[in-house]
């Protein structure tokens, strides 16, 4: 899987907190975190970071990056509530 | 009138969504699926979502209990079903279950039962609010070596007004718990740094074990991987499996008409598709990995549609709240109730 040195995790949190800033107060977004890339329901070693919605909705509507330092932005939906 | 099976899944589905939105509204006791009323008139030939309140609102009254954050308005339409607001109060009919005597309530299953010994999995509430969640498991002061039970502060705090010293029951009081079921007290919570999480110190009503209903022992705490395997014991879903696909989550979640971001977020998904991973009444239960039996989250929020559930890193929680992971397998029974069993055989 991806190499998870604490130099490798600073950069995917300082992207993580970036994105978040900018686009975690946007009514349709719910959750911004770090995951594997998925490919055919398998996941690959590429770490991407996934912004949820609440909708689905195409990137470019909200006005996200195709990447963050590196790493790639990806939509998915979820909305989610306390349980 | 006979309903179709499309209608029935329609249903069901409204259902969920109507538990998600108003299940911890404390004036709401029962959310069914039946015929409406009309003036006093049940109508044989409609159906809708009914939401049984306490006290039926209306008006200034409504306006302030909604101010007051005492209820939330129900909405005329809930996924395509009217509403229909009758009111009861259910809990008055538990307690005279002629099955189990005064003081007892139907269980819907042993989660949701009085519990001695107390362990992971069990229902619980605040003794304000009648909702329950799940305890999540023991855990020990950092400072003082107390012991106390961890959950979820929408579980066990769930009022911003709250304060320290507020009784929490097992069962909850959704599944029957009254102050005769008082175990603990609550202690402190983490929402101030962004984490669904409170710790309420046990009073020695009963004795206490270090596992999860249907579940080892915990082995210790760990940090979530993604491709984790983990596994839950939790109120309403038993024993639920999952696999760990995001970390470093930052949420924004709503309680009741206020939204908090919510830092330190695990995401769980089903290992297999239609597998279900949590659902209402979980929160509190603690992810466990499969492989070490580590604690490694707090379930804390999920979604039906995909499914998906939500943890709060387990190390991240118990640095917040100055506690520690009970790690001995051995049950441990406290001197109070040690001495209440002495003198009951003593009786006997």
């Amino acid at each position: 899987m991806v190499p998870q040195d604490s130099e490798f995790w600073t950069k995917a949190r300082r992207a993580r907190d970036q994105l978040a800033s900018q686009f975690l107060s946007h009514p349709e977004v719910t959750l911004i975190d770090l995951s594997y890339e998925g490919e055919k329901g398998k996941p690959t070693e590429q770490l991407v970071l996934r912004v949820h919605v609440r909708q689905p909705v195409e990137k470019q509507v909200l006005g996200l990056p195709d990447e963050v330092n590196g790493l790639p932005v990806r939509i998915v939906v979820g909305e989610y509530r306390p349980q | 009138m006979d309903v179709d099976g499309m209608t029935l899944a329609r249903a069901r589905l409204a259902l969920r969504e109507a538990v998600r939105a108003h299940l911890f509204d404390p004036n709401v006791g029962l959310i069914d699926f039946g015929h409406p009323e009309h003036s006093g008139q049940i109508a044989e030939d409609e159906l809708a979502i009914r939401l049984h309140v306490r006290r039926k609102l209306s008006g200034p009254a409504l306006e302030a209990a909604v101010e007051a954050g005492q209820t939330r308005p129900i909405p005329p339409f809930i996924a395509g079903f009217s509403t229909d607001v009758p009111e009861g109060i259910y809990r008055l009919q538990q307690q005279w279950s002629g099955w189990g005597g005064w003081g007892k309530s139907p269980v819907v299953n042993s989660r949701m039962a009085r519990a001695d010994p107390l362990r992971g999995g069990l229902s619980v509430s605040d003794e304000n609010h009648y909702a329950a969640g799940t305890l999540g498991g023991l855990v020990i002061d950092r400072v003082t070596g107390a012991e106390m039970i961890l959950s979820n502060w929408h579980v066990l705090v769930v009022d911003w007004g709250a304060r320290a010293g507020e009784r929490i029951y097992q069962p909850g009081r959704l599944d029957g718990g009254t102050s005769l079921d008082t175990v603990a007290t609550l202690t402190r919570d983490a929402m101030s740094v962004n984490l669904d999480a409170a710790v309420a110190i046990l009073n020695g009503s009963r004795r206490w074990v270090n596992d999860q209903l249907d579940l080892e022992p915990v082995a210790g705490v760990g940090g979530a991987e993604l491709g984790m395997q983990v596994v839950k014991s939790s109120r309403t879903s038993g024993v639920t499996y999952g696999r760990v696909t995001a970390i470093e989550g930052i949420a924004k979640m709503r309680y009741g008409f206020l939204e908090r971001i919510i830092r330190h977020v695990v995401t769980i998904e089903p290992r297999l598709d239609f597998e279900a991973v949590s659902a209402a009444g979980d929160s509190g239960a603690w992810w466990l990995d499969q492989v070490t039996g580590r604690a490694i989250g707090v379930h804390f929020a999920g979604s039906d549609f995909p499914e998906r559930g939500l943890a709060l890193d387990m190390p991240a929680v118990l640095d917040a709240l100055n506690v520690d992971l009970l790690t001995t397998v051995e049950r441990i029974e406290s001197a109070r109730v040690a001495a209440t069993r002495q003198i009951e055989l003593v009786r006997g």
